[in-house]
């Protein structure tokens, strides 16, 4: 079953000549005549499909449009032309951390961050305890998360995103951060979903962990699919 | 959450009730405002009052084709060194036809009141054949006579509008009987439907809702010492302030000017809070807006209704001192929840408006902040709207806080409902400003990412 299709996307950018963010500026460069944009094509015409359980390693050079297809493929951004057919609910993982505010607890920010995802009241209550055992943070969970150090951010982030159960599963990039022994448990984490049947879509630029994981491979180069297919195959024929 | 078909069925269940309840309020506060007409006013010339001028009784007369008396004013003349001293005094305004009392009430003149305008509200269904009433004022203390005058007398004449309301509230419940049927039809069937998407969105995005306004409001306050008492205390203050330095010049103009400021500050600040806050709804969530995809009408609501606790929480010190000023509560209060709803409805539309704007014009925020000071002056908040000229009073119909706040002032100073076209342009404002909102929101949130 078809869980991703993505159609003839294309994606244009307009860079400002000059940044405007103002009235005062946008009068003055309409008056001037300034206010052509650049065109920049980040994707073309790119299409694929993601079947049910499929974990799709996407690699490219930085500026292939690796990001961009995610953030198409999660809603965030809506292609200029094309369309992505998905059916299932998606976990975006482009960030860890994304959507905590520093001035609330950490247990606060468990929940805000449990509803952004979109998982309910009751889902959280329940996983709670779960959480947090996870993040070892122990009674530092009480405090206002401005206080605590980058590594005690990441558990933090990680653990709420380990309870998720998601139907597609979208990750860029993060688990080239943290230390051993949260490269591990991340590692660890991930398999644990790919073998529950998750379908993950998955950017890195390390080619062990994208042949470790991965069934299917997207090369992206230049804005547009270059070779697609079994992951021993497009592995073997990429070179940076 | 997902969304059951019992589960719909129940909320659309409990939408009609609620619009049933508001209907049936409607029909029995505001029966008088529905059945008779606008109010005519008639000053009374010379010799026109029998009696007027001095403290005795006097008589005045209302013409045939009156079928409603609203009220009368009266003021008081005080001579020599009556102006020194406060009396208290009961006025009986009796129907000389029927020989019945029609109003008794005691009104206290503090000194220095001389030529202070006092209002009865009589509000007496007549016969329509028109008549005689006499006004009789009884001093409490024995010594102290005043002499005063009437000066008019307001009445309306029968022209109900019941057979438009009743059809169009009728017809408005049958189109929303028939939209649910089709809601719950497109649940079961899949298919799309306006109804049916909006409201699985607010349920699965329900929690998220809470959590935001919760963080909103949390972290508004979490500096501050006095935190949410701060919501009681700055309306007040400010009346304070204004009622000093004002009431002076306002007082023969105005009754009840404090009722009459707080009201104007409370809603007036409450707009201007939940707007300025609302602005920020897009470029604040930021992180979460470029990280995760949610409806980002999400944002600006949230924000509004977390800006809109505090409107709430400051309609009770607006509501004691009302009642602490002399003004009881009575049966229309039930309308307030109409202006609430309607201002709050109104303020997210501009609040849409607003922070797709301040996306691209990160100046707004600064022009907002003039324009909203120059509406409060434009706004009859410190002054009476009859102090301005003729063609201004008329450009007044534009002002949308003026219609709201207008509504709540009829409903706390004058005690009786709103006339029934106040609540169908406090209505329709709320939709209109709404609708654009969303229509603004539609066409730019697809660009929101790009620019923040």
């Amino acid at each position: 079953m078809d869980m991703i299709r993505v159609e003839h996307v294309s994606m244009c950018f307009k860079m400002a000549n000059d940044r405007i963010s103002s009235i005062k500026e946008f009068m003055t460069a309409l008056l001037k005549r300034k206010l052509k944009f650049k065109e920049f094509w980040a994707l073309r015409d790119v299409n694929f499909t993601v079947e049910k359980g499929d974990v799709v390693g996407i690699i490219g050079r930085n500026g292939a449009g690796k990001s961009t297809i995610l953030k198409i493929i999660s809603g965030i951004l809506k292609p200029t032309e094309g369309r992505v057919v998905r059916s299932g609910n998606i976990v975006p993982m482009l960030e860890l951390g994304s959507g905590f505010d520093y001035d609330l607890s950490g247990r606060e920010n468990i929940f805000l961050n449990g509803a952004i995802l979109g998982y309910s009241k009751e889902f959280l209550e329940a996983r709670y305890d779960e959480i947090l055992a996870f993040s070892e943070l122990g009674e530092f969970i009480e405090m206002p998360i401005r206080n605590y150090s980058s590594g005690m951010l990441m558990r933090l982030a990680f653990s709420i995103a380990t309870v998720v159960e998601p139907e597609i599963l979208i990750v860029d990039e993060i688990l080239a951060v943290g230390d051993e022994n949260f490269q591990k448990k991340s590692r660890a984490r991930m398999l644990e979903l790919m073998s529950g049947g998750t379908t993950v879509l998955f950017v890195s630029h390390s080619l062990e962990q994208i042949r470790e994981m991965c069934n299917k491979v997207v090369w992206l180069d230049g804005g547009t699919v270059k070779l697609m297919g079994a992951t021993e195959e497009v592995c073997d024929q990429y070179k940076l | 959450m997902k969304l059951t078909k019992k589960g719909l069925q129940k909320g659309c269940l409990a939408v009609l009730g609620a619009y049933l309840l508001f209907c049936v309020l409607f029909l029995l506060i505001a029966r008088d405002q529905i059945d008779f007409g606008g109010m005519t006013q008639k000053t009374f010339a010379e010799g026109e009052v029998q009696g007027a001028g001095t403290a005795g009784d006097q008589i005045f007369s209302v013409p045939a084709g009156a079928d409603y008396l609203d009220q009368i004013q009266l003021t008081f003349v005080k001579t020599g060194r009556q102006k020194q001293e406060e009396q208290d005094v009961r006025v009986t305004v009796t129907d000389l036809q029927e020989n019945r009392v029609l109003l008794e009430k005691k009104e206290s003149l503090d000194k220095g009141d001389d030529g202070k305008t006092y209002t009865l509200h009589i509000r007496e269904r007549l016969d329509g054949q028109g008549g005689e009433y006499l006004v009789h004022v009884e001093p409490e203390r024995v010594e102290q006579e005043e002499a005063y005058h009437v000066i008019n007398t307001g009445y309306r004449s029968y022209s109900s509008l019941r057979f438009v309301y009743l059809p169009v509230l009728a017809a408005v419940l049958a189109l929303m009987v028939l939209y649910m049927f089709r809601m719950v039809r497109c649940l079961e069937s899949g298919k799309k439907c306006l109804g049916t998407y909006f409201v699985m969105t607010l349920c699965r995005y329900k929690f998220l809702i809470e959590q935001l306004v919760s963080r909103d409001f949390k972290t508004k306050y979490k500096r501050s010492v006095l935190g949410v008492f701060w919501s009681f205390l700055n309306p007040l203050l400010m009346m304070i302030v204004q009622y000093a330095v004002f009431s002076k010049l306002m007082r023969f103009t105005v009754e009840n000017y404090i009722a009459y400021l707080l009201i104007g500050i409370v809603l007036f600040n409450g707009f201007s809070d939940c707007t300025n806050q609302s602005m920020r709804a897009i470029v604040g969530n930021a992180g979460l807006i470029t990280k995760v995809y949610v409806p980002k009408y999400i944002y600006p609501v949230t924000k509004v209704l977390s800006a809109g606790i505090n409107i709430l929480l400051s309609m009770i010190p607006l509501l004691l001192v009302s009642v602490c000023t002399g003004l009881a509560p009575s049966a229309a209060w039930l309308m307030l929840p109409f202006g609430l709803v309607t201002m709050m409805l109104f303020i997210i539309g501009m609040g849409f408006i607003l922070s797709s704007l301040m996306v691209f014009f990160r100046d707004i925020e600064f022009l907002w902040g003039v324009l909203t000071t120059a509406w409060m002056y434009a706004t009859p908040i410190i002054y009476p709207i009859s102090i301005l000229p003729d063609f201004m009073q008329k450009l007044m119909i534009f002002n949308p806080l003026y219609h709201y706040i207008n509504f709540f002032r009829t409903v706390v100073i004058d005690m009786q409902s709103p006339e029934p076209k106040a609540y169908a342009v406090c209505l329709g404002i709320a939709v209109a400003v709404c609708l654009a909102g969303i229509a603004v929101f539609r066409k730019t949130q697809d660009k929101f990412v790009l620019y923040i």
